[in-house]
This record gives C-alpha cells, structure tokens and sequence, in this order.
C-alpha cells in the first residue's frame, strides 16, 4: 500500500508556502530562491526522517541562500 | 484482501483447529467460554502479531501447559494466496502458494523487521487494523475517554501524517537554533554600537593647529635645541618600531616570494579541502552499510543453520507449523541463501578497502585544513603589518623631513648630547608651561587618533556583522514560512481525507435512520468527540450504549473506506446489551456491509443467529465440552 505522503505532499507544501507569502506581508521579502530552499529543506527531512536530519544541517542549507 | 483460513494449534483455550472463512458474512457462533474472542484475537495476532487487547505478553496467549502457541491465518491479496504464521514465541513465517507449492519467502523472528516487510508487501498496520477493522468488546469507551491529544496521535498513524509531524519537530529546533543566533547577533550589532563621532576630524585637524603654533613658540622661547632634540629621540623610536614591524613581517612570509604567492597557495589549499567537503557523510554511510552488510550476514547465517536443522531433524516436520517439508525447497533456499550470503562478503570487503582509503583522505584533508588555518592568520596579520609599516614609515618621513627643514641630517644620530648641554640654556617658567602644554597637546593629539582608528574599525566590523544579521533574519523568516507551512500542510492533508470519511459515516448514519439531521466533524478535537444532532452539540459519552456502538461502528466503515480497508471487517459481540430492536437493526446492518466486504461476527444470540440465516457458521462448544468429546 503506497504511504498517504507522497509527491502531492510536497505539491501541496510548496502551494502552502506560496499562498502564506501572499496572504501575509511579512514574508514579502522572499523570493523564488528562498522558497526553493524551504522546498529543498522539506523534501530533505521527508525523505531522511527526523533521525538522520540535524536542525543545524537545515539551518545551514536555508542560511547560503545567495540573494538575487 | 480476503480471509480464507484460520489455524489455531495451542492458542488460548484452542487446542489444534482449522477454521474456514468465506465471502459475506461468517457467524462464529457459541455459548461463553467457548473460545469466540479468541478466535478473534487469533486473526488480529497472526495479521499484526500483537494481542487484540492492548498490553497483553503475547507470550501468555499459548494453551496452558504448553511450550508456544501458533495461529496461522491464509488470505489472498491481488488473486496470490498467502499464509501467514504467528508463534506466541515472536517467531513468524510468510508463504506464498506458488504453481501449487508453498513457498516461504519470509522467516524472522525480530518484531520490527516482520512489521516493516508486512507493511511494505500488504499495507498491514496494527493501529489501522485496531481502529478500521476489529471491533473488541470494550473498545468503544475506551476510546472516547482518551484525551484529545492520543487521539489526535491516532488519526497522524492511520494518515500516515507521523512523517509530516517529524518533519514539523525538524523546522520547530531549527526555527529554535535560528532564533538563537538572532539572539546572539544581535546582541553582537548592540555592543559594536556607537554615536559616530563626525567632528573628531575637525578636532584632530584643531589640536595640530594648536601643536603648530605651540611648537613656534617654544622654538622662539628655547631656539630649535629641544624641539630638535625631540624629533632625534622621536626618529630613534620611529626606526626600532620599524625595524620590529620588518622582522615579524620577514618571519611570517618565511617560504612566500610575496602576499600574492601566499594568497595563491590559500586558494589552492581551499579547493583541495572544497573537493572533499562531505567525504564524513560518505564514511558514515559506508560505515552503516558495513554494519547492516554484517548483520545481513549473521542473519542469513542463522537462517542456513535454522534450515540446516530442519533438514536434519528425522520427523520431517515443521516445529512451528507441524506441516511436512518439503525438503528439496529447503535446500534450494540454502543454496540461495548461502549465495546471498557470499555476494554480500564480497561487498562488505570493498567496502573495507573503500573505507580505509577513506579514512586516508580524511586524515590528508584535517591535515590541509590546519595548514590553511595557519596561513589564513599569517595572511591577515601580513595585510596589517603592511599597513603599520607604511604608518610608521610615514611618520618616521614627517619627522625627517622636519629635522632635514633645519638641516640635521646624518648628524641627527650624535645629536643626543648636545641636546644635554645646550637644555641648560632653555630653563625658565615660560618654557616650562609651554612645554607642559605642548605634551598635553601631544597626547590630546595621539588619543583623538587612536580613538578615530578605533572608531573606523568597529565601523568595519559594525558593516560585516550587519550583513550577516540580515542574513540570520531572512533565514529565521524562511524557516518560520516553513514551520507554518508544514502545520498548513497537515491541515490540508487532513481535510482531503477526513471530508470524504464525513462524508461516508454521515451516508451510514442516515441509511441507519439513527438520529434526526446528524453531523460530525472528524477533525474538530481529531476524531469522533462529539455529534451534532438537529444544530445542538452532544458528547458520544453521553449517547445511549446502542447509539454510541452504532456510530462507532459506522465511523469504522468510513474511516476503512477512505483508508483503503483490506476488505474485511471482524467484530466481536456487536450486539452485546442491544434490545430486540436494535439487534434486528444491528443484524440488517451486518448484512449490508457484508454486501461489499467479508464479515466475520461473533454472537452467543439465537436472535442473531436466526436473523444472519444463511451466513457460513462456525459453531463453537464451551471449552470442557472441547475436551470432553477430544
């Protein structure tokens, strides 16, 4: 039986984040490359498991983010 | 899924039995104390290995006086038949029937392995199991009187949300670590603060002046002697400074033709250590598959001796399932396994020889990173001292210049003593003020400068923290966007399948004609507190006992049917306490589910049994008669 998370979850997380930057203006400031890193962030610890991913590693990924 | 047999050999009150199960509804049927909940427990014990009633040792569940006990349960998945044995020992074993042979393709007796290749192959899954397709006597109460927050635990395992909620925790200590370095940046920006000080310029400019016009006077006052005498002493201090500054520079370029060299080496040594950035995760993993390679290895090691065993053993039997073997399958399953077993021997050697080179590399890379640490810090402080020396070799031309003014030149180095005899000639009270006030002046002069030097660094270090503050920040924000994405994920994921769930119990509820306009919000307080009836909000607990088994029941269903339910549906008892009335609606409700899934009912009530006609019965005695007519 194929687990309920999949593909769509990270469709569905991605159209989350970009309908957030919309609604609220806070996050005005980020841009595509950003949301490709959270993306990227997520789809990391989804795929490793809690067990495997370390906070700083996370950290770290989002933090060289280069600004267009 | 279909269920097809059940065979029991010591388990619980059962001695040794097979039991047959077919399509539609299968009435197990008997007084009390007949074995009906065993049998129950011994289907959900051979499908997740586990008592039907929570926090129960397997282990007792074996025939008392006997050693272990086994239930065997045979099914059929995507038209392959399968049977799968369960010993109160842990022990299990999967057979597939394949051209008319079985054949066993799994024999464990490690809990989570069995659990994750059960999983993977057939979806199956204790809590799903519990929750969508056994119905146990007491289960109902139980679990409405769990707190919201294990409820809300449940519904994440049968939605497979649990991996979300890790990846949630993940961005929570990330967020955490990020708010943490905010914290400490800026309290960092807060301590480089400073009010810029924008006339120190002009003052600096003021105090020269000042020292100019002093300097004037004190030569007309004392002729040049002292003033002269000053500038030798300050040329002797200015030289022994350089001539420091030139040593320490020599010592650090020691093997470097010049900075460029040096810079080039670093560069060189960066891409090195860049190249084998990451080679730890590589040795890590490796060193996991070693690991895993070695215990596959034992594994399989055991599993050729289990089998050599069984071949051995003169009676030809199976000790878990007493079934024959079949011995020629055997042996060409340790063939296969001794195969296995030497392919993985031969990988775990490479990965040996891979990791020692590994290690090789690491060693090579910690050693480059140290060199480069070194020259870094000689680099930086070169840059400074090549900044000092052209400071000072300023000043030092100032003050030649000065001297040369007045045509000291080579002279300036015999100078000192004249400057001993011919002070005498300068003593008087105005000399002495405009002496006092001249090194005041002075040292007026040296603390504005140094406070301007001091200034123009922390404005330096002011700039980069600020850039890196800006940073931290936009870092915090993405990974708040993240957390709160991930929660908006889970909710989203939950209505997409809680809605259709709503909607098939409310489909149940009305085919019951149960109450009046009845609605229920799975989500509200995760799963099942509350019913509205006619607009008004009633707790479940406050339900009468049949109202409450009705729900729960069709709350099941629906939840099964979203789930993907493995088609079959075991209940115990369902209409324990029910009156005339609702036993009828229970038996028409048993009825119509069996018209879509296999249903397997226990019931000691002639009335259920009279009203199930037709179903495939399986009649039980009380446990003495068992043994009586045995």
């Amino acid at each position: 039986m194929d687990s309920i998370i999949d593909k769509e979850t990270r469709e569905i997380f991605r159209a989350e984040i970009e309908a957030l930057i919309e609604k609220d203006s806070k996050y005005i400031s980020l841009g595509p490359d950003e949301i490709q890193a959270i993306v990227n962030a997520f789809d990391f610890t989804l795929t490793n498991g809690k067990k495997n991913v370390r906070a700083q590693m996370l950290y770290d990924e989002i933090l060289k983010i280069k600004k267009e | 899924m279909k269920l097809e047999l059940l065979r029991l050999r010591n388990f619980g009150c059962l001695k040794q039995q097979d039991y047959t199960l077919t399509d539609g509804v299968n009435l197990i049927f008997g007084p009390n104390f007949s074995g009906k909940s065993t049998l129950v427990n011994a289907i959900f014990f051979s499908l997740t290995g586990h008592a039907i009633v929570p926090r129960v040792d397997i282990r007792t569940m074996r025939t008392p006086k006997s050693n272990s006990g086994t239930a065997g349960i045979q099914f059929v998945v995507d038209d392959k038949r399968y049977m799968l044995f369960r010993g109160t020992r842990t022990q299990c074993q999967l057979r597939e029937k394949v051209n008319g042979e079985w054949k066993i393709i799994l024999d464990e007796e490690r809990v989570n392995v069995v659990e994750a290749a059960l999983k993977e192959r057939f979806g199956f899954m204790r809590e799903r199991f519990a929750l969508t397709t056994f119905l146990r006597e007491g289960e109902i109460t139980e679990f409405l009187e769990r707190q919201p927050a294990t409820r809300r635990d449940i519904l994440y395992t049968l939605l497979g949300i649990d991996q979300l909620m890790d990846v949630r925790e993940c961005f929570i200590d990330t967020r955490r670590l990020a708010k943490r370095e905010k914290a400490r940046i800026d309290s960092h920006q807060n301590s480089l603060r400073f009010t810029e000080q924008k006339n120190s310029k002009n003052e600096i400019e003021k105090v020269e002046n000042r020292i100019k016009e002093l300097e004037a006077s004190y030569t007309d006052n004392t002729g040049d002697v002292e003033l002269i005498a000053e500038w030798k002493k300050s040329v002797k201090h200015l030289k022994s400074q350089l001539e420091s500054l030139k040593r320490e520079h020599r010592e650090k370029m020691t093997g470097f033709q010049d900075i460029s060299k040096m810079s080039e080496m670093i560069e060189n040594i960066e891409k090195a250590v860049k190249e084998n950035v990451g080679i730890e995760s590589e040795r890590d993993q490796l060193i996991q598959k070693i690991g895993s390679a070695e215990s596959q290895i034992t594994a399989l090691s055991k599993v050729c001796d289990n089998l050599r065993l069984l071949l051995d053993k003169n009676d030809g039997h199976c000790p878990t399932c007493q079934q024959e073997v079949e011995r020629d399958v055997v042996k060409r399953i340790v063939e296969e396994k001794e195969n296995e077993q030497a392919n993985l021997s031969t990988d775990l050697k490479e990965y040996k020889k891979t990791l020692e080179e590994m290690n090789v590399t690491l060693e090579s890379r910690q050693e480059l990173e140290q060199r480069l640490q070194t020259l870094r810090t000689n680099f930086t402080r070169l840059e400074q001292l090549t900044q000092d020396i052209s400071k000072v070799e300023k000043e030092l031309s100032t003050v030649i210049t000065r001297l040369s003014e007045r045509g000291i030149t080579e002279e300036a180095e015999n100078a000192e003593n004249e400057v001993h005899s011919n002070s005498a000639l300068a003593v008087n009270m105005d000399k002495t003020q405009l002496k006092g006030q001249l090194d005041n002046q002075r040292k007026r002069l040296q603390k504005l400068k140094q406070d301007e030097a001091v200034q123009a660094d922390r404005l330096n270090q002011l700039q980069e923290v600020n850039i890196q503050a800006e940073k931290v920040q936009n870092t915090l924000l993405c990974i708040e966007l993240a957390c709160t994405g991930v929660d908006k994920t889970i909710e989203t994921l939950q209505r997409q399948i809680m809605k259709p769930a709503e909607e098939e119990l409310h489909n149940w509820i009305n085919q019951m004609e149960l109450f009046g306009q009845a609605r229920i919000d799975l989500l509200k307080q995760h799963l099942l507190p509350s019913v509205n009836i006619n607009g008004e909000d009633r707790s479940l607990m406050l339900l009468s006992g049949s109202e409450k088994m009705f729900l729960y029941l069709c709350f099941k269903v629906a939840l099964a049917k979203v789930l993907g339910n493995t088609s079959f549906f075991v209940f115990d008892d369902p209409t324990l306490h029910l009156d005339d009335e609702r036993k009828k609606m229970m038996v028409e409700f048993i009825k119509q589910l069996a018209k879509e899934y296999q249903v397997i009912v226990t019931s000691y009530d002639e009335d259920v049994r009279s009203g199930l006609e037709g179903a495939h019965l399986i009649e039980m005695n009380r446990v003495e008669e068992q043994e009586v007519n045995e």
